[in-house]
Order: structure tokens, then C-alpha cells, then sequence
């Protein structure tokens, strides 16, 4: 009894020896390659998420809903309204973006929106009052840009009422 | 030269052209000029001695009068750049902050670009459409940052085959008072009071709108880089033209490109979003040299206001314990010869 006990103590305490210095070896390494996505989270006036390891993040593409993984393709995404999903283990955080570009490299992703806010900061009574502005707008609108100006934010702040509902 | 009452007037009037006399002999106040004609004059009054005193002792207490004016307005300077420096300062810890903030967003947009940065342009057989956007400040008193751009445009102009062809974009007031007479048929629009308050990323976006209404080849910004408090440099920052990337849009074969919209308009979108980043970046290292520099050069400004009233001070002490020395000389002369 007390051997097997003493060599099972000394092969769990070898396992984990061996475990540390696999991850102390090549622990840079190990993060890029299969279990976090580097991401770069920026806007004009501030970085939002700085080179953060990441599980996944969502971003609302301009042709649909994209779900980045770690080692996704090297893609160049038009975003248009929506929100920005980021995800940490059992965490997600969403930020309301308005516009951007995501660019996903092979080691990192960067996602440059030109304005970002938390879903929780929205207030629903600001979007409606908007969203009821611009359709005034868009219906006395003078000259074909005015139209697409108001047209444009009609679209935001659907996006945003979706946004907040959506939770 | 009257005498009893008369002696008032033309005393006076003598003591005018006194005046004018010793301001031509001496042009520059200096403290031994003005020493040595209250000698002649206590040395005059012996001689002469009720005339010459008035106008002698009137012209030296003139002069005196006119150092302590001069001392007041330089310390007055002194504390007017001393505040100005201040300011600059808390401007710049300020413009920074939104600077430091803002490097990762333009590190990001320049990821994609940096696959550009080989691409050599060919060499075509019409002459590039090409846009020179300078970037200076509103307001003077900036050291040196304002003329090196200047210098840098006309430089790149004068040395271009083709001058004409390239078109000039001011971006801050000062650029026009160097550039109006050398390019200014070059000059195309002009933006004011761009950098009142840090530039937001809004006006960077009209900025580039203007700049969308026109097919460029070749884009570049000439502004002030901020490497440190107390050094800027002017860089040349080259933006690829719309038709530039179209044409050489294989770099970005390795990606795909996700868009509910066509890649050629894609690329618009994409060309005018990096044109706004740069024009955001290019303004805010601008904006935080200029503040950088005028704190330096309004700092300059101090220390050598400081030095010209310390030496005001002490011609004026020089001055002021001669003038007692020649009056004194008089009174006991006189009073010598009175006795004697």
C-alpha cells in the first residue's frame, strides 16, 4: 500500500512537473497557436481592448455576422452596425459599434471602428427620440444626400434598438 | 542761452535738442555713454555754470527715466511669455494624452498597409495627380515648426518635374503667410482653426471627404512628427492613392475581403477610412509640436527677457549713482567757488 501510494504521489507530482515546463518552454507560443485569439480592439480616440487574449469574438460584417476563431483566415471585413461580442471564457462583453473595418492577420485580429460604446451605456429613451428625428428627416429631406444622411442614421439606430433588445 | 525767465523756456527748449543730441552721439543707451556726458555736463556747468546745469541735469534724469520705461516693459514680457509657457505646457500634457491614446487605432489601420510599402509605382506617361497637404498651426509664437514646413513644401515643389501639377492643401492659417507668394497658384482649399482644440477624428473625416472629391494619384502629409518635448521633426507621410491601390490590389490577395457591397467599392471605403486615420494622426503630431514648441520657445523668452533686465538693472543703478555723483559735484564746486 504505502509503495503504490508513493509511486502514484510521485507520478502525479512528475506529471506536473513535466505540465509546467512544457508551459513555461513555449508559453508565448502556446497562446497564439490554438487556444486565444490576439485581439486589438481600437477606436480614433482610444484603444478599447489592448493585444488581449481572447476565445472568440463576433463582429457584425457588412455581409453577415462573422464569429472569429484563433486561426482564422486572413480576412478584411466591412462592418456595419451592430455590436461587437467579445467573449472570455463564460464572459462576453458587447460594445455597439457604428462602422468600421475588422482586418484578421495571422496572428492577431484588429477591429478599428470609428465609434464604440458598451451595450449597458445605451439609453433606449435617446435612441428612440433619435430614431424618430431621423425619420422626420428622411421624409422632408431636401436633395438626395440629406435622404442618404438620415437614411444612414434610421439604420444606426435600428441596429442600436436591436442591440438593446437583443440582450 | 537767456537769462531769469526766459532761461525757463528756452531751458527747455534746449533741453530738447540736448535730448536729440545725446540720442544721436549715443544710439544705444549704454551705461558709460551716458556717464560720460554727465561728466561733460557737471565739467560744462563749471565752465558755464548757471546755463548748462538745467539742461545737463533735466537730460540726465530723462535718460534714467527712460531705462526705468524700458525695464518695466521687458518685465512685463517676461511675464506675459512666462504665462504663455504655462499654458503650452498644460496644452501639451493634454495633447498628449489624446496622442498617446490614439497611436493603437493607427497601428491597426497601418497593419493592413504595410504589405503596400514595397509596391514600387511605375513609372506611367502622364504626369501623377498629386495633393501636398501641409500641416501648420493657427497661432504664432511656436519656435521653429510653422517655417520648417514651409521650407519642407517648397523644397518638394521646387524640386518636382512637374510644379504645377501638384495641388497644395493648408491645413492651420500659418501655412499661408509662408506659402501665399512662392506655390500660392498651387494652393487649392484651406482649413482654419483646425487645431483650437485637439483634433477629433470628426474633422479628420470632413477633412478627407474634401480630398475624396478629387482623384489623386499620390497623397502627402507634411507635418511635424513629436519625438520629444524639446525635439520635432518634419516628416514626409506618403498616403497611396484610390487608382494606386486598385491597380495593385494583388498585395491583399493573401485576404479575403467580406463586404455587402463590390470590392471596387470596398477599396473606396477602405481608402478613405486609412486617409482619415492619417490625417488624424498627421494633425495630432502637429498639434502636440506645436505645443511643445512654443512652451520651449516661450521659455527661451523668459530666460532672455530675465537677462535683459538684469543688465537693464544695472545700467540703471550705473546711471542713477552718476547722475547723483555729477549733481553732487555741482552743488560742491559751486559751493567751492562761491567761497573761493
Amino acid at each position: 500500500v504505502w509503495g503504490l501510494r508513493g509511486f502514484a504521489s510521485a507520478g502525479v507530482r512528475g506529471a506536473r512537473c513535466v505540465g509546467l515546463a512544457r508551459r513555461g518552454l513555449a508559453s508565448e507560443a502556446a497562446a497564439a497557436a490554438t487556444d486565444k485569439l490576439r485581439l486589438n480592439f481600437v477606436v480614433p480616440h482610444k484603444p478599447i481592448k489592448n493585444n488581449e487574449l481572447v476565445d472568440m469574438v463576433v463582429v457584425p460584417g457588412a455581409s453577415g455576422v462573422m464569429g472569429i476563431l484563433p486561426q482564422h483566415a486572413p480576412t478584411v471585413a466591412q462592418l456595419r452596425p451592430g455590436v461587437v461580442a467579445i467573449q472570455y471564457g463564460d464572459r462576453t462583453e458587447r460594445y455597439f459599434v457604428s462602422s468600421g473595418f475588422a482586418f484578421i492577420h495571422t496572428d492577431r485580429a484588429d477591429v478599428c471602428a470609428v465609434e464604440a460604446i458598451p451595450v449597458e451605456d445605451i439609453d433606449p429613451a435617446a435612441v428612440s427620440k433619435g430614431l424618430s428625428e431621423c425619420e422626420a428627416t428622411a421624409s422632408s429631406a431636401a436633395n438626395e444626400l440629406a435622404k442618404a444622411e438620415a437614411q444612414i442614421g434610421i439604420d444606426v439606430y435600428h441596429a442600436m434598438q436591436a442591440a438593446i433588445t437583443e440582450k | 542761452e537767456g537769462e531769469g525767465e526766459g532761461r525757463g523756456k528756452e531751458g527747455r527748449m534746449s533741453v530738447m535738442r540736448g535730448m536729440k543730441l545725446f540720442r544721436a552721439a549715443s544710439p544705444v543707451a549704454s551705461g558709460t555713454g551716458l556717464v560720460r556726458a554727465g561728466r561733460d555736463g557737471a565739467c560744462g556747468a563749471m565752465i558755464k555754470s548757471a546755463d548748462a546745469a538745467p539742461e545737463g541735469q533735466q537730460v540726465r534724469w530723462a535718460n534714467l527715466k527712460l531705462i526705468r520705461m524700458r525695464m518695466r516693459s521687458v518685465a512685463s514680457i517676461g511675464k506675459i511669455t512666462k504665462a504663455m509657457k504655462m499654458v503650452a505646457a498644460a496644452k501639451l500634457r493634454s495633447v498628449q494624452r489624446v496622442q498617446e491614446a490614439a497611436r493603437p487605432f493607427a497601428g491597426g489601420m497601418g497593419g493592413l498597409f504595410q504589405l503596400m510599402e514595397n509596391v514600387k509605382p511605375e513609372q506611367s506617361s502622364e504626369a501623377p495627380k498629386e495633393l501636398l497637404i501641409a500641416c501648420t498651426s493657427d497661432r504664432g509664437l511656436c519656435g521653429g515648426v510653422n517655417t520648417q514646413v514651409v521650407k519642407n513644401v517648397k523644397g518638394y515643389i521646387g524640386a518636382h518635374p512637374n510644379p504645377s501639377s501638384v495641388k497644395l492643401m493648408l491645413v492651420g492659417d500659418k501655412g499661408r503667410d509662408g506659402l501665399q507668394r512662392s506655390v500660392g497658384s498651387n494652393i487649392t482649399t484651406s482649413f482654419k482653426d483646425v487645431f483650437r482644440a485637439p483634433v477629433s477624428f470628426e474633422q479628420a473625416c470632413i477633412i478627407a471627404e474634401d480630398i475624396m472629391k478629387q482623384e489623386y494619384d499620390k497623397i502627402t502629409l507634411v507635418y511635424n512628427k513629436f519625438k520629444s518635448a524639446i525635439a520635432q521633426e518634419v516628416t514626409q507621410g506618403v498616403v497611396p492613392g484610390l487608382e494606386f491601390m486598385k491597380t495593385h490590389a494583388e498585395v491583399f490577395d493573401e485576404y479575403d475581403f467580406e463586404s455587402d457591397m463590390d470590392s471596387a467599392q470596398v477599396f473606396v471605403d477602405l481608402f478613405e477610412f486609412k486617409l482619415a486615420t492619417q490625417l488624424y494622426s498627421a494633425c495630432l503630431e502637429n498639434g502636440t509640436s506645436e505645443q511643445a514648441a512654443r512652451m520651449s520657445a516661450m521659455d527661451n523668452a523668459t530666460r532672455n527677457a530675465g537677462d535683459m533686465l538684469g543688465r537693464l538693472t544695472l545700467t540703471y543703478n550705473r546711471q542713477r549713482q552718476a547722475v547723483i555723483t555729477s549733481e553732487l559735484i555741482e552743488i560742491i564746486s559751486g559751493a567751492e567757488a562761491l567761497k573761493g
